[in-house]
């Protein structure tokens, strides 16, 4: 363990209170936690619950950049005459600050100042005014730490966005830093470049000695480095202990809004089931739960389940062959599209998508993902192939025609809000095209009501939750009553509660005959809402088919360096007791207790199941 | 905006293009008759090359271009002119506007640099004109005939070379030609077994 190796508080904060300008709450609510080196420290909690207005209050953003109301001490190391001692981060200038703390932010750009990965690393040794041999030093230590020896020779801005953060991880690995903070490092990247950064982590978890906060939402994948996890809701601590003890208790992460790791998840209910001994320690890793799994199995699993499987999915297979018995709304022919610059981005995708069909598109970056919908939003012409909506060329039809029948919500709802207040945000569009006044005021307040927005129609929209944004942006669309609405990352930068919330938003709008495409990174959610998914890959369709076929392809989608969700990759490691692809953890768990002969109804599951 | 670019496109391209091509044209014919009849037809007849000469022969206005194989050599230059035009120019009507618009523009161009007076034709070019819009009928018919250099020969010749598999248009849906589950797309491989089928679409070329 690394606090074997050292004792050392290098982090000590003592009754921080912490409060922005002109706010009346407070951020952080007498926080008081230290922090010993060498300890690998997952700090977890829903959006806007002050993660990183804690961590700036460690790194010295706060207060020397941001200013607000703080109460209490933070301590970081400090030498003075050669002597190590903590001093308080308000008594220190942020030069002093940066030989101690460095930071990785969400976006790595916003972090560089020069051309070079090399340059890159030694900018901030050299900032210092270290001695050459020394910079080299520090040079070597931060490639070793993070990696990256087949980046050296590199432009930055030649890198995809994994390596991009990889060196950005490096960089502040060349300051040597007494504390590393990494503040969502993997949340703007695909899911190749996540595990690269992950990857880098791991490594610095084996060669530092450095305290490392690492705020993230891929629990499944850094769990197993962590040696303490910090939960936050509303400013305050509310859990602090080892990772097997904090998701012990997947309830108080669900009513915060974040989702537990599936692995623990699923263990954890099955203990209340009673159908796994108590004894039995929470697994942080998915295939240590299914090595749990498998075992217990092996003495418990009849041949029930396999009977039922089978009806699962010629259940499925006929609803995805009904939703195809109606008129497409979208057909695509042959598409190919090469940009000006000779990267081929499509590569002759012919596809259907019918009406009331809800269709997730995932593949990396650079899959053509972006392209296909610039293509059906008639914002790309074909370079060969033709693209039809609704039966009808896209490149014949107007901007105002495309924006009746189809609406396009991005991935930062802000992008799309820019009136005054919610009434004129949601009447815009249908001003746009002409429609009489009683007709806009009809749809408008139809949308409202939709959207659950009636009582803020004058409130302005910037000034409202991220939530209550996601469902003005939505109903600014609504109101112009699209047939086909495409959402493009509707995850991004939003923890599991609100991602949920939005996507079950958009079922409702699904239900009641809209046709959904979702583009997502996001394996949960994608599994959980979608009906259809469609893979890409390098400008080609990989597979296509009902969401529990596709995900069962786990060698196939592994080609695309692509995995199904945790519980999904579960359940497959336990095929050979005839478990069905699951796609949530509440249908993994129903599973096993019929296989552990204690078939259990879908209520009683539902019970313990508290998250459906 | 499209479409008015087109017609400029046509009138200047053949502006430009009769005259070069007239002279490469005389060219030929004056080698070929010198093979076949040792007799020398020249176009300037020892004058400096001048574009009013070239333009009045064009508009058939200069006696000599009407004589033999003079004639032939202009006729040629307007309808190999008009079919280039063609393969330029995609708007038909712009393309036989473009004959009456060129001819217009030399016309002025004469009479503006070289004091011909300003009539709309002159007696000996009538004809040309109306033969030259036959012309360019029969061109723009041809071309429309002609096939366009599609989206893979252009990729090619960058050196991009296109499988085979690729360029096979599948219409969908389709059936997976292992297990026969409805596709509704042309994917690497079936979502029902997994089958990899990409190139057994390719050569069905879907139903």
């Amino acid at each position: 363990m690394q606090e074997a190796r050292n004792n050392d508080i290098v982090l000590k904060i003592e009754n921080l209170w912490f409060k922005f300008q002109g706010s009346k709450e407070y951020v952080l609510k007498n926080i008081n936690l230290t922090f010993r080196r060498g300890e690998f420290v997952l700090l977890i909690g829903p959006s806007g619950c002050g993660k990183t207005t804690l961590i700036n209050t460690i790194n010295g953003i706060i207060p020397h950049v941001i200013q607000g109301i703080k109460k209490g001490k933070v301590y970081i190391p400090h030498k003075q005459n050669e002597e190590a001692n903590l001093a308080e981060v308000s008594e220190l200038k942020l030069p002093e600050i940066s030989k101690h703390v460095a930071t990785v932010f969400q976006d790595p750009e916003t972090q560089f100042f020069t051309l070079s990965v090399i340059d890159e690393i030694v900018f901030g040794p050299e900032n210092l005014k270290l001695p050459p041999e020394e910079i080299e030093r520090r040079l070597k230590f931060a490639i070793k730490a993070t990696g990256i020896e087949d980046l050296l020779e590199k432009d930055l801005m030649s890198l995809s966005g994994g390596q991009k953060q990889r060196v950005a991880i490096a960089s502040a690995m060349a300051m040597m830093p007494d504390i590393l903070i990494l503040d969502e490092p993997t949340t703007n990247l695909d899911p190749r470049g996540a595990a690269e950064v992950l990857k880098t982590i791991a490594e610095l978890r084996k060669k530092t000695n450095a305290l490392i906060i690492l705020i993230e939402h891929r629990l499944e994948e850094v769990s197993k480095y962590a040696d303490r996890v910090l939960v936050m809701n509303n400013g305050e601590i509310i859990a602090d202990g080892p990772p097997r003890e904090v998701y012990n208790n997947p309830d108080l992460l669900y009513e915060i809004g974040i989702r537990p790791p599936w692995a623990a998840e699923t263990i954890v209910r099955l203990k209340r089931l009673g159908l796994i001994d108590e004894s039995i320690p929470t697994p942080l890793s998915p295939d240590e739960a299914a090595d749990i799994l498998f075992r217990e199995l092996e003495t418990k699993a009849n041949a029930k389940v396999l009977h039922e499987a089978e009806q699962i999915y010629s259940r499925e297979e006929e609803e995805y062959a009904n939703t195809h018995t109606r008129e497409p709304v979208i057909e695509i022919k042959d598409l190919w599209h090469q940009y000006p610059d000779g990267t081929i981005a499509l590569k002759g995708i012919s596809l259907k998508i019918h009406k009331g069909e809800f269709v997730g598109i995932i593949g990396q970056n650079g899959a053509g993902k972006t392209t296909l919908l610039l293509h059906i939003l008639g914002l790309l012409r074909p370079s060969h192939g033709v693209v039809k909506v609704f039966g009808r060329n896209v490149l014949e039809m107007s901007v105002g025609e495309l924006s009746q029948k189809i609406g396009l919500i991005f991935q930062n709802p802000d992008l799309m809000l820019f009136q005054n207040t919610v009434w004129d945000e949601i009447a815009f569009g249908p001003r746009n095209i002409g429609l009489p006044r009683d007709e806009i005021v009809q749809r408008v307040k139809e949308s409202l009501e939709m959207m659950r927005l009636v009582g803020f129609e004058k409130r302005h929209p910037r000034a409202l939750s991220r939530g209550q944004r996601h469902r003005v942006a939505v109903a600014s669309i609504l109101s112009m009553r699209p047939q086909i609405i495409i959402a493009d990352e509707p995850t991004t930068g939003q923890d599991f509660g609100a991602s949920k919330k939005y996507l079950e938003l958009l079922r409702k709008l699904n239900e009641a005959g809209t046709t959904i495409i979702v583009v997502s990174h996001d394996m949960d959610l994608i599994a959980r809402f979608t009906k259809r998914v469609i893979v890409l890959k390098e400008g080609r369709v990989l597979i296509d088919g009902p969401t529990r076929y596709v995900f069962s392809r786990e060698d196939v989608l592994a080609e695309t360096d692509l995995a199904p969700p945790y519980v999904t990759r579960i359940g497959n490691r336990l095929r050979k007791f005839g478990m069905p692809t699951v796609l949530t953890v509440e249908e993994l768990v129903y599973h096993l207790a019929n296989l552990m002969e204690v078939p259990l109804k879908e209520e009683e599951i539902m019970e313990v199941v508290k998250s459906g | 905006m499209g479409k008015i670019i087109e017609y400029v496109k046509a009138t200047w391209f053949g502006f430009i293009t009769l005259p070069v091509l007239l002279v490469i044209i005389q060219f030929f014919v004056r080698e070929l008759y010198l093979m076949q009849y040792g007799i020398i037809i020249t176009l300037y007849k020892g004058h400096p090359i001048a574009i009013n000469y070239i333009v009045r022969w064009l508009l058939l206005i200069d006696k000599e271009a009407l004589q033999g194989s003079n004639l032939a050599a202009v006729i040629i230059t307007w309808i190999l002119g008009w079919i280039f035009v063609s393969d330029w120019v995609r708007d038909k009507k712009a393309i036989a506007s473009g004959i009456f618009l060129t001819y217009i523009a030399y016309i002025l161009y004469l009479s503006l640099y070289h004091g011909y007076p300003v009539t709309l034709y002159f007696p000996e070019s009538f004809y040309q004109l109306i033969a030259s819009l036959i012309f360019a009928t029969v061109a723009t018919q041809l071309s429309t005939k002609r096939r366009r250099i599609g989206f893979f020969e252009r990729l090619e010749k960058v050196g991009i070379k296109v499988p085979e598999k690729y360029k096979v248009s599948i219409n969908v849906p389709t059936k997976c030609p292992a297990c026969g589950a409805i596709l509704y797309s042309n994917p690497y491989y079936c979502w029902k077994c997994g089958e990899a089928i990409e190139d057994k679409l390719a050569t069905v070329g879907g139903s």
